[in-house]
């Protein structure tokens, strides 16, 4: 017989309670100072200018809308463009074979639509969605932050990473309840 | 908050350079006149109609800010004040347009009134007298209303009274009405009836649409201009340029809407009496300028105006106002020009000297404004939301 061994956990990360929004806020900077790049702050509601202060760039949605919105109107234009110049040619209204005006709403629409698909979409895949499980929930401490409990949690998986050094950080930041999280 | 800290004047200059640009313009539309009568005033009014355009525009901006009661503009509003407040003055402007509208408006002839049934069943509008009455009302409104904004905004600089504010968004309310409809029947008398077979409900805001992507590319420009001469950073802000920026690319959005909707109705439609206006414009050498519109006017500034990026920086937002500037003027001319000149486009000396003399008495007039008078609304109970709030973009540099 053999018996399984127990698995030895993974570190997930460091978590620290900060008090209120201005030392969420200011402990971020640092932690952005510092240079980690694989971390969050935790809040029951969006801080204003927290994006800054996380050191978070452009986003990339932008780019995904864009490219989103050409694929929608390209094919719109392509669908209506097939069926009435080449699939079922019929003349409307004594107009030309291609009478590309009359396409301008039909390519405008698929534009939007997939616009907002592709928003959506990549709103999702951006942020992780769906996520079933996250460790940071193995704390009890952690269930505040939907009420009024701030947070910063800094990942293993970031290079900078040293479990003693990040607890030690945490907590000359001004971190509370420092606990390490298994994955 | 000391608000003398933000009591900002500027001697921007100017005067004698402008008044030397309408005197040259002059002599140039003296030459023009002498080649031929009817095609000068053909470019004086469509000089007329850009610098109106403008000032429109400006007036539109002052009172939809009164309207929403916003913050973001209150330290650039002062500048679109001043720009409305030439409407009235603009009269002056107006009066060559005047003795030569019998050029102009073929309808003003007694015998194409009896005759040409079109133009007859239309004689209820479209006959002299009312035709001058409105001109008049038009311009007395304007002035009425324009100065009623400059004034007491100048007032709150010093009495620093919010009830002013107050004011001026109840008066806002009435102002909106008055424009739609003055700025409507102006295109409709002064543009649309040069062809008076010809009508379209959607004239009036094809002309505002077109009106306020010009105001806001000549507001973005002089913020940039007015940043520069006082070095104000704090004050005339980067948010600032970014959200005039959305909102230029926004209202250019609607003119393409509106544009693209009066052609496609037309187009689509096909009847003899709405389509003659379109096929003006698609023979010989108009047909480029018609083509290119949809390109130059939406298109490329569309994609030009998308990112953060470019709204944020002063130069390149710069250029796309300058480049709107250009072709707004080309929307203009497209619109009028065609009525004189059916072989295509004969861009001239007439044209060139009518925007050096209308342009050069309008900035005359604005610079005039602007040396005289604090250049951002100081007493204003918003301004220090003005000042300090954020669009939220991750840029390093805020000012």
């Amino acid at each position: 017989m053999e018996t399984t061994a127990p698995v030895k956990p993974k570190t997930f990360g460091v978590l620290a309670e900060f008090p209120g929004v201005k030392d969420v806020y200011h402990a971020a900077e640092k932690v952005r100072d510092k240079g980690f790049k694989k971390w969050d702050v935790h809040s029951p509601f969006p801080i204003h200018g927290i994006d800054q202060a996380m050191g978070i760039g452009d986003s990339r949605m932008g780019w995904i809308a864009f490219f989103s919105a050409m694929a929608g109107a390209f094919g719109g234009f392509s669908l209506q463009y097939w069926i009435n110049v080449h699939a079922q040619p019929v003349v409307i209204g004594g107009k030309p074979m291609n009478p590309y005006p009359a396409f301008v709403p039909v390519t405008f629409e698929p534009g939007i639509l997939f616009t907002a698909f592709g928003c959506l979409l990549g709103m999702l895949a951006l942020n992780g969605l769906p996520r079933l499980y996250h460790a940071c929930f193995k704390s009890k401490n952690f269930g505040k932050f939907s009420d009024n409990g701030f947070f910063i949690s800094i990942e293993a998986k970031d290079p900078k990473f040293n479990v003693n050094e990040v607890q030690k950080f945490l907590a000359d930041i001004g971190g509370r309840n420092i606990e390490v999280l298994e994955d | 908050m000391s608000t003398d800290n933000y009591r900002i004047t500027a001697k921007l200059g100017g005067g004698p350079v402008f008044l030397g640009i309408a005197a040259l313009g002059a002599v140039l539309c003296g030459v023009s006149y002498t080649q031929g009568h009817q095609a000068f005033f053909a470019s004086y009014l469509t000089a007329f109609c850009y610098f109106l355009a403008l000032a429109l525009g400006s007036f539109f901006f002052v009172f939809v800010q009164h309207l929403a009661r916003s913050a973001w503009s209150v330290t650039i509003r002062r500048i679109s004040e001043s720009t409305a407040a030439n409407l009235p003055w603009m009269f002056f402007l107006f009066i060559p347009v005047l003795l030569g509208s019998k050029e102009l408006l073929m309808w003003l002839d007694p015998a194409v009134r009896a005759n040409d049934h079109l133009v007859h069943i239309k004689e209820a509008y479209l006959n002299p007298t009312f035709l001058y009455v409105r001109v008049g009302i038009y311009f007395a409104l304007w002035g009425v209303f324009t100065y009623f904004f400059l004034n007491n905004s100048k007032k709150q600089d010093e009495s620093k009274d919010p009830a002013l504010t107050l004011k001026m968004g109840k008066v806002a309310a009435g102002a909106a009405i008055v424009f739609a409809l003055s700025q409507t029947f102006f295109a409709f008398d002064w543009i649309m009836s040069l062809d008076p077979h010809w009508f379209s409900t959607m004239f009036g805001v094809y002309f505002f649409a077109g009106s306020v992507v010009l105001q806001y590319s000549f507001l973005i420009l002089m913020t940039a201009l007015l940043r520069a001469k006082t070095g104000r950073k704090d004050v005339f802000r980067k948010d600032h340029f970014h959200d005039a920026g959305k909102l230029l690319f926004g209202h250019n959005v609607f003119w393409t809407y509106i544009g693209f909707s009066q052609f496609f109705l037309i187009w689509y439609a096909n009847l003899p009496e709405e389509t003659a206006f379109y096929h003006h414009r698609a023979v010989d050498s108009w047909k480029v300028i018609s083509l290119m519109l949809p390109w130059c006017h939406f298109a490329i500034p569309f994609l030009g105006l998308m990112s953060w990026h470019v709204k944020r920086n002063i130069p390149a937002i710069s250029a796309v106002c300058v480049w709107f500037l250009v072709i707004c003027y080309i929307d203009i001319y497209w619109l009028i020009q065609p009525n004189f000149h059916p072989q295509g486009p004969t861009f001239g000396i007439g044209d060139v000297g009518s925007l050096l003399v209308v342009g050069g008495m309008f900035m005359f007039m604005l610079f005039r404004r602007l040396n005289s008078a604090n250049l951002i609304p100081m007493g204003d109970p918003r301004l220090k939301d003005c000042l300090t709030y954020d669009n939220g973009v991750p840029d390093n540099e805020q000012h």
